[in-house]
């Protein structure tokens, strides 16, 4: 799958916007050729997460100046929206020299040239590709070339209210018609089995385990509505509008699937990492494990979101920004990634960590990383997944059926891909 | 505009009024300066990018002529959000307009704690509209002030106002209406102290009761304002995009997609249809100049006495 996710992002955009920009980067073999030479000023933009992984992302950045003390760091903290001011200040040719790089910044940033080619640089201070994990690296290609280098990254996984399994007498799940079958039994009053939101970043993983793919091969058209996308959507809302062992959060009187699963009123929820904390703080109480999402009729998947630091192809600096992203995606930094427990590290070298050996949850992420299919869908991202959101909704109020939901979906996707 | 007050000052004996019209032509400057580079000249940018296949951030963004005018009827959520706004507009108008113009009739009779109640009432008019938005987020929550408030007169409900397809526009629209309508009160009540007493007086002599006061003597007289109010609403109405924005980023299901947000998704949420989003754009504020001066023509007719 992976080839096949690598090629919608690298065949969607006409190539030749790319070649009109090529002079912008230049030869990265001029200049110092020793780390500890090179000098300069760079702006780096991250968006406002929680006020700890701001802190932290100043705390590496002072790091890095002490590391490097000829290059200067500035943070720029883009609190939100930052997609949309990234793209603003790139039309005004006043963009940070690195950035946070999310996979829609990647999507219409790289094809219109505005992103530094890292390849180059990669080479000349020793960055290797086999570092990262490899389902992390196919979101930044484009045209062969690197945009960008992973962070961290989240992923997919069942959590189960462990009280009430044992309540039940039953054992975590490890198929999907076990999934099916425990959430009948776990359902009773105000209580269900499961909360699955009308979210294409939660039927995906489903879709992707049906064998089923979200745009054609060359990404020109979408392709939910086959027999393997009805398949899978038909198994994902019948929870809710069949079995009825699945309601939205709202109706459970939550915000989100993570927050019914706090309060208790969803036995089963598929999410990411970012669940841990967020149990942690609000809902410490509550007794929970976690399984890998079972495997489906075609194969396992999971989904991975994915974000990166990169640099602009405009900047003045690119080995002293290079550096930094090397820094901010290298060992030090990434331990400490792993560590706060907002996410997942980029990087091979922290699997035997004892942060994720010794936490069976944090376990099942990183493990579910080998099949997790990055989540990204070219230039026009937002219109598909706006596209596949409504199809799930639509089916979800019961006002159309799967098919006839799936066919507007990709008839309303495929108006924005073509235009 | 400028030419016309030098020709007036030009007139013999015109010296003071030259002197003063160079002097109010100086006071008006920074403003000319304004709305000529950041809204004429924005205006002019837009109605230019509408004319090209466009992207903020491409290198090439070539000239397609009308092309993206002519692909709008074709285009599916234009035509949602043009038939939501409308809706939305017709709606927030009529309803605010006549809540404004009770409330302003109301409160200008001396009844007890008159200005308390014009306080309370002109509160909600304060907040910014994403304060506003924000707090009835919690009041369309399915466990929120609505339901609540319900369930006291006997209704139970779970109901999830903003995320059911019947009742997300609507609840937009009574949002909306709380918090302008008070605006537009303070409108009506200023234009109700205009209205010449003896107008009234005469009525009184003449036998007329209290509603066919305010048929035949403030309604016709508040015609000005009435057009005003109006006028400003249709184009409030219009352009509705914070509460879009903030409560439900036009959904579910496209039924609160507005216009304006629809734009807004064309500029920075898509790539290479900033073009279009700007066609959309003229073809709004085209809308909205035909509308209000429909308005005027209708409500803001010359009356005789």
């Amino acid at each position: 799958m992976r080839p096949k996710r690598l090629g919608v992002v690298l065949g969607v955009v006409a190539p030749m916007l790319l070649a009109a920009c090529g002079g912008t980067s230049g030869p990265a073999g001029g200049g110092p050729t020793n780390e500890s030479d090179v000098s300069g000023s760079i702006r780096a933009a991250n968006w406002g997460g929680n006020p700890t992984e701001e802190r932290l992302v100043k705390k590496y950045e002072a790091d890095f100046m002490a590391k490097y003390p000829k290059i200067k760091v500035t943070q720029e903290e883009i609190p939100s929206n930052f997609e949309d001011k990234i793209k603003t200040e790139m039309s005004a040719n006043s963009e940070p020299d690195a950035m946070y790089v999310s996979t829609k910044l990647m999507n219409f940033a790289a094809p219109a040239g505005r992103l530094l080619d890292l390849g180059p640089y990669m080479d000349k201070w020793g960055i290797k590709k086999s570092d990262f994990v490899g389902s992390l690296m196919s979101p930044w290609q484009y045209n062969g070339k690197q945009y960008a280098l992973p962070k961290d990254f989240g992923d997919l996984v069942l959590f189960y209210n462990k009280t009430m399994f044992q309540q039940a007498g039953l054992q975590p799940p490890t198929t999907w018609d076990e999934v099916k079958s425990d959430a009948k039994k776990l359902t009773s009053g105000g209580v269900k089995g499961l909360s699955l939101p009308a979210d294409p970043a939660r039927w995906n993983a489903v879709l992707f385990a049906y064998g089923g793919k979200v745009l054609s091969g060359d990404g020109k058209s979408a392709a939910f509505n086959d027999s393997k996308g009805v398949d899978s959507a038909t198994f994902y809302t019948a929870f809710q509008t069949q079995d009825q062992t699945s309601a939205l959060p709202d109706t459970l009187g939550a915000t989100w699937p993570g927050d019914a699963f706090g309060k208790q009123k969803a036995a089963m929820v598929v999410e990411g990492g970012w669940l841990i904390p967020y149990m942690h703080d609000t809902y410490p109480s509550v007794q929970y494990g976690s399984v890998k999402l079972p495997p489906g009729p075609a194969k396992q998947a999971s989904l991975l979101f994915t974000n990166g630091w990169g640099c602009s192809a405009r900047t003045k600096s690119p080995d002293a920004c290079a550096l930094f992203v090397k820094y901010m995606t290298g060992h030090d930094v990434q331990l400490q990634v792993l560590q706060s427990g907002f996410a997942l590290p980029s990087r091979n070298d922290l699997a035997n960590d004892p942060a994720i050996t010794s936490n069976p949850d944090v376990k099942n992420l990183w493990d579910s990383a080998k099949f997790a299919i990055p989540w990204t869908f070219g230039p026009h991202e937002d219109k598909v997944e706006s596209a596949m959101g409504d199809a799930l909704t639509a089916i979800f109020l019961g006002k159309k059926s799967v098919k006839q939901a799936l066919d507007d979906g990709v008839a309303e996707a495929n108006t924005a891909l073509q235009q | 505009m400028t030419a016309k007050i030098v020709k007036r000052g030009g007139r013999p004996g015109g010296l003071i009024a030259a002197s003063e019209a160079r002097a109010g032509l100086l006071f008006v400057v920074p403003y000319l300066v304004f709305f000529l580079f950041l809204q004429l000249g924005a205006l002019a940018f837009a109605f230019w990018v509408s004319l090209h296949h466009y992207d903020l951030i491409a290198l090439d963004n070539p000239f397609v002529g009308v092309e993206n005018y002519l692909k709008l009827p074709g285009n599916h959520d234009f035509l949602i959000a043009l038939r939501n706004t409308t809706e939305y507009a017709v709606v927030v108008v009529v309803l605010q307009t006549i809540a404004a113009l009770i409330f302003a009739i109301l409160l200008d009779a001396k009844i007890k704690g008159r200005n308390f109640f014009r306080a309370t009432w002109y509160t909600p008019s304060i907040a910014s509209s994403a304060v506003i938005s924000m707090i009835f987020l919690w009041v369309y929550h399915p466990t929120g002030l609505l339901n609540g408030a319900l369930s006291l007169v006997g209704i139970h409900t779970q109901e999830a106002w903003l995320h059911d397809t019947r009742f997300a526009l609507p609840a937009l629209m009574g949002l909306n209406i709380w918090t302008t309508a008070p605006t537009f009160m303070l409108m009506f009540l200023a234009g109700l102290q205009d209205i010449p007493k003896e107008v009234y007086e005469a009525a009184q002599v003449d036998g007329a009761g209290f509603l066919k006061t305010v048929f035949s003597i403030t309604l016709p007289l508040l015609r000005p304002v009435i057009f005003l109010v109006v006028a400003l609403g249709i184009i409030g109405a219009f352009q509705v995009f914070d509460q879009v924005y903030i409560m439900t980023e036009g959904g579910p299901l496209k039924a609160t997609l507005s216009v304006a947000y629809l734009i807004y998704q064309n500029l920075f949420k898509d790539t290479g249809t900033v073009g279009i989003a700007c066609a959309q754009a003229v073809v709004l504020g085209i809308l909205i100049f035909a509308l209000t001066i429909i308005s005027r023509r209708v409500i803001d007719v010359k009356i005789e006495y």
